[in-house]
């Protein structure tokens, strides 16, 4: 081991490194040339970058139904739907405030779509019933023709016509003498909300103070900016604020729906930044004015840059569409990467020889890379697409920041001057031994803590609670749902190349699904017939018109004097009947005529891939988790991967258990980590104390979220490995300066990365967003009890070394 | 997708008559009219329907804010032009609204066959003949937005019926017409005819969308009672 003002490097990772010096010293061009190109290279491959928003990302890839469902959740044309509830005193308020909805959102924002077909007509009826008519509805419609059943018919109708409903009747009564609605009756869904007000354009409650509209935003729910100002145009229409309460009368909105989600968080996030950025900014010009204090030290942010840019570049190359968690990651990491650049910043400044410090702080730097690297590509071998993506993230990022800290920032201009920070200032001027037996008590004692605190941590992965204003926004869809009776919970999607594939998919299953007890199930193949079956049926229906008018005029007519009727009261059911059909298609503009394409369009819709999928949604279940479980086995082998059952309650259900799965990776890499730093330090008293920081951090994160009463979730989880590593890089330096004696410049190196990464992340716990908030109560606990730890606790456990021992050691740790 | 949005898609979407209860249930809707509406009067202040409509809507408010409940006898009289003779039926109407809350309402056919329907508080009851049944889950939604209506009708605020319907004068200075203002599958328009003292409806006057007409005339027989025996199915 080298002795304070010994400059010679004596082990080999020393003599290696200081052979690496050598060698970049003579070729800096070449490295600066290498450097630069690669970073052009990154940019360039950046500029490809698609971000996957998508939460299948979080689920194994051997789950494809769940994958298949996640992704439709949010891909679909109801999934961007935004859902505004208008409650005022009576209807025609609600109407009114609708109506100045609409008029104030334009059509470059979104557009309104009807909840509700139109009114259904004899005419209309009779347009499409063609489309419809199967073989069994032509048996059906021969027994329809009996003069006996023709004649029960007419007084049924003329029995319908004697109430005061009967006005409303007449047209049908006279429309449908053969009752053939009736055949029509299954392939039309059921009415599940009323519609009582004669002059009411939308639906409305049964209190008659409620109103629903359905905006469907031009651009994708995803898009913020579009998403909030399609959410401010509603509120200002209604002349409501944040919270839907209008400004004048007792009318109030809710607003549920993906833009919403969209808008609150983009708006949240922008101001919780807007309130920290200065606090952040100013808090990192005064660290590195009274710790650096030096221009030299702005590479040190390059560094940061350099990592990120390097990370999200390379983990692009693998995955073209990168989960947004990935770059959400790489701002936390960025504190990480600092920490090199930091490192070797006040080393090289520290005034003694710069080949010989470069020699001696390579090792221990490059431990730390080691050690994180390890802990993150454990991870490339979970089956979740967000870890492994995360997790290439983080190894490229890593070992691009000490790549570029150890070859490239010695060079770069002023980076090592001032020559200013005094060698071997601070209290451990002499080589210490880490005292093993008091480092492995307060170890089990902080393993003890972590373990108790862990058992006592709430945990929860559900996405929804790491939305901002979750409270509010949850309380008003479940009121929206409620009152408009859209707690269906479960659907299933069923992926397929063409339209027609995807309406015979939802007919098959729907029909397995009603005949394992789902009865209520609703499915577009219900109301939709495939192309090939609508030309069929229109043919059907034409020859069957034409072979049996004559039967159809004489028996109307029979049945006509025997009720009551006048010669010509069946005439418009004649003259409809006997049009050219025309078959229900997309195309067709039946339905348009119908008001139901804007309904098809959500039950039956092409896929970002030109493929098609079809909807087929449950009633209300009790249990979702049950009858998706049920329901799930009655997909057929063939369709594996193209269809797959789905709810936000099924979603976060599984990604909860698959995070828990994970858990053993986390074991793993926890035990990975500990491996190497036995082989790294090979003394168990110096890994017990490089292992104090991290413990420490762990256990005061938790603790501050037991007593908080907040519950553990994704972000905060996603926060642990920045203040995980940044202890464990710390712990390994700290004890490199006690062992060796040699200060240089490592604990203003500690504070500053410290504060730093506590600037940029740490003033997050004062956020408001729930995720920024968790993330930012991780930092601020563990980096502030890590610093602590670093500067204070570790050197207690350090007694002066007897000489044998101090010399063994350091060759034992190679430095 | 929100699989519940499917479904909502779906609401409202029907075929009218194509369920045997929908007949019943419009046929509550018909009643909601007769229901006192004290509020109905000022609601052509700004229909322009005149000073004359606006004076009998005065009066009307104040005499039908003075019946509570009652009991009546009904005939009812359809004539449209593809049938050979006009329908008739009579029966049985009766309403109470001493408590708001809860309002009863009891409509039935006696002749030529016995069906009905009736609401109290949160329940609802159909028959047809002998056949009584508690409506289906779809139908109670139905009702339970028919009772909705009905207290609406009760607690009646001006704008919302002004909004709704045009206010007329009617067919003689005791009548009062309403014509809907947007698209009602129900009536082309309603003619309230009330007794002298305006405290109850002597007839209603429903006109179709295709030339049918529908008269119902009352004969009260009790009025601010409690509600007989008869009024029970």
């Amino acid at each position: 081991m080298s002795r304070r003002g010994d400059t010679r490097p004596e082990g080999l990772p020393e003599r290696l490194s200081a052979g690496l010096h050598g060698l970049l010293s003579r070729h800096r061009a070449a490295v600066l040339v290498c450097a630069l190109a690669l970073a052009l290279l990154c940019a360039l491959q950046l500029s490809g970058l698609r971000l996957n928003g998508s939460s299948a990302v979080f689920l194994p890839d051997t789950d494809a139904e769940a994958r298949l469902g996640a992704e439709l959740l949010e891909t679909s044309p109801a999934s961007g739907l935004l859902l505004v509830d208008v409650e005022a005193r009576d209807t025609e308020e609600a109407m009114a405030i609708a109506d100045r909805i609409e008029a104030a959102v334009s059509p470059e924002l979104a557009r309104s779509v009807r909840p509700q077909a139109g009114l259904m007509t004899p005419d209309l009826m009779l347009a499409l019933l063609p489309s419809f008519f199967t073989a069994a509805m032509e048996r059906e419609a021969g027994i329809a023709l009996h003069p006996d059943r023709l004649e029960e018919s007419l007084r049924q109708g003329r029995e319908l016509l004697r109430g005061p409903a009967g006005l409303a009747a007449a047209p049908w009564v006279r429309g449908d003498p053969l009752g053939l609605r009736t055949l029509m009756r299954e392939r039309l869904p059921e009415p599940t909300s009323p519609l009582f007000s004669p002059s009411a354009s939308r639906p409305v409650s049964a209190d008659g103070c409620h109103t629903l509209l359905m905006l469907a935003p031009a651009r994708p729910a995803l898009d913020a900016d579009a998403s909030t100002e399609l959410v401010v145009a509603v509120l200002s229409a209604a002349g409501a604020d944040r919270d839907g309460v209008c400004a004048e009368g007792a009318a109030r909105l809710r607003l549920s729906g993906a833009p919403l989600h969209t808008a609150v968080n983009a708006r949240v996030i922008r101001a919780d930044i807007e309130r920290t950025a200065l606090f952040s900014l100013a808090g990192f010009a005064l660290a590195y004015l009274l710790l650096a204090r030096s221009l030299g030290a702005g590479w040190i942010l390059l560094t940061a840059a350099y990592s990120a840019l390097a990370g999200v570049a390379a983990t692009s190359l693998v995955w073209p569409a990168a989960s947004g968690l990935v770059l959400g990651f790489g701002a936390g990491l960025m504190g990480l990467s600092e920490d090199y650049a930091v490192h070797m910043h006040f080393a090289l400044r520290s005034g003694n020889d710069e080949r010989t410090l470069y020699a001696t702080l390579l090792p221990p730097l490059a431990q730390g890379w080691a050690l994180n690297v390890s802990g993150f590509a454990v991870l490339l071998l979970s089956s979740l697409p967000a870890l492994r993506q995360t997790a290439f993230f983080s190894v490229s990022a890593l070992t691009a920041g000490f790549a570029m800290a150890v070859l490239l920032l010695p060079w770069l201009p002023r980076f090592t001057a001032p020559k200013n920070i005094r060698a071997g200032s601070g209290p451990a001027r002499e080589p210490r031994a880490p005292r093993a037996s008091a480092a492995l008590a307060v170890c089990i004692l902080l393993a003890a803590l972590c373990a108790l605190l862990l058992t006592r941590a709430d945990f929860d992965f559900s996405p929804r609670h790491l939305e901002a204003e979750s409270g509010r926004t949850m309380r008003d869809a479940e009121a929206i749902r409620a009152l408009w009776r859209l707690d269906t919970g479960l659907a299933a999607a069923l992926a397929a190349g063409s339209r027609d594939e995807a309406l015979l998919m939802s007919r098959q299953y729907a029909a397995a699904l009603r005949a394992a007890g789902f009865t209520e199930v609703t499915a577009p193949s219900d109301f939709l017939p495939t192309q090939a079956e609508a030309r069929e049926n229109c043919a059907r229906w034409k020859r069957w018109f034409a072979e049996n008018r004559g039967l159809i005029e004489h028996n109307l007519a029979l049945a006509s004097a025997r009720t009551g009727f006048s010669a010509g009261a069946f005439a418009p059911f004649l003259a409809a009947a006997a049009r050219e059909p025309e078959a229900l298609g997309p195309d067709s503009g039946l339905l348009a005529r119908m008001g139901m394409e804007d309904m098809a369009g959500l039950a039956l819709f092409r896929r970002a891939d030109d493929g098609w999928c079809a909807l087929v949604s449950f009633a209300p279940r009790t249990s979702v988790q049950a009858a998706a479980a049920e329901a799930e086995k009655l997909f057929p082998a063939a369709w594996n991967g193209r269809a797959g059952l789905f709810s936000s309650a099924l979603l976060e259900e599984r990604m909860a258990a698959q995070f828990g799965e994970e858990q053993r990776l986390l074991c793993a890499a926890g035990a990975l980590v500990l491996a190497l730093l036995m082989l790294f330090l090979r003394r168990p008293g110096r890994v017990w104390v490089v292992f104090m920081p991290p413990l420490l951090s762990l256990a005061a994160a938790l603790a501050l979220f037991r007593l908080l009463d907040i519950p553990l979730s994704l972000a905060s989880l996603a926060a642990l490995p920045v203040v995980v590593g940044l202890a464990v890089d710390h712990g390994i330096m700290i004890t490199h300066t006690l062992e060796t004696g040699r200060e240089a410049g490592v604990r203003r190196a500690v504070v500053l990365s410290s504060i730093t990464a506590f600037l940029g992340m740490g003033l997050l716990a004062f956020a408001d967003h729930p995720a920024l908030r968790s993330m930012g109560l991780v930092i601020f606990a563990g980096l502030l009890t890590e610093l602590a730890a670093a500067l204070f606790l570790v050197p207690l456990l350090y007694a002066k070394a007897a000489p044998a021992e101090n010399t063994s050691g350091g060759r034992e740790a190679g430095i | 997708m929100r699989p519940s949005i499917l479904r909502a898609a779906f609401a409202g979407r029907t075929l009218p008559f194509l369920r045997p209860v929908r007949g019943c249930l419009l046929l509550c809707a018909a009643a909601c009219v007769l229901l006192p509406s004290p509020a109905s009067a000022a609601a052509d202040a700004s229909a322009g329907s005149g000073e004359a409509a606006l004076g009998l809507a005065e009066k009307a408010r104040e005499g039908l804010a003075r019946t509570r409940s009652a009991e009546a006898r009904f005939r009812q009289t359809s004539t449209f032009d593809f049938l050979d003779v006009p329908l008739t039926s009579s029966g049985r109407f009766c309403f109470s609204l001493e408590n708001r809350k809860e309002p009863y309402v009891f409509w039935e056919y006696r002749e030529p066959q016995r069906s009905g329907f009736a609401l109290e508080n949160d329940r609802a009851a159909l028959w047809s003949g002998q056949d009584a049944r508690a409506p289906s889950a779809a139908e109670k939604r139905m009702l339970d937005g028919m009772t909705a209506q009905i207290l609406q009708w009760i607690a009646f605020d001006t704008e919302s019926l002004r909004r709704q319907y045009e206010i007329r004068t009617g067919s003689s200075d005791l009548a009062l017409l309403f014509v809907p203002r947007g698209e009602s599958r129900l009536f082309s328009s309603i003619e309230l005819v009330f007794v002298p003292d305006f405290s109850a409806i002597a007839e209603l006057r429903f006109s179709g969308t295709d030339g049918g007409r529908t008269v119902i005339a009352f004969d009260i027989e009790r009025r601010n009672e409690r509600l007989s025996g008869d009024c029970r199915r």
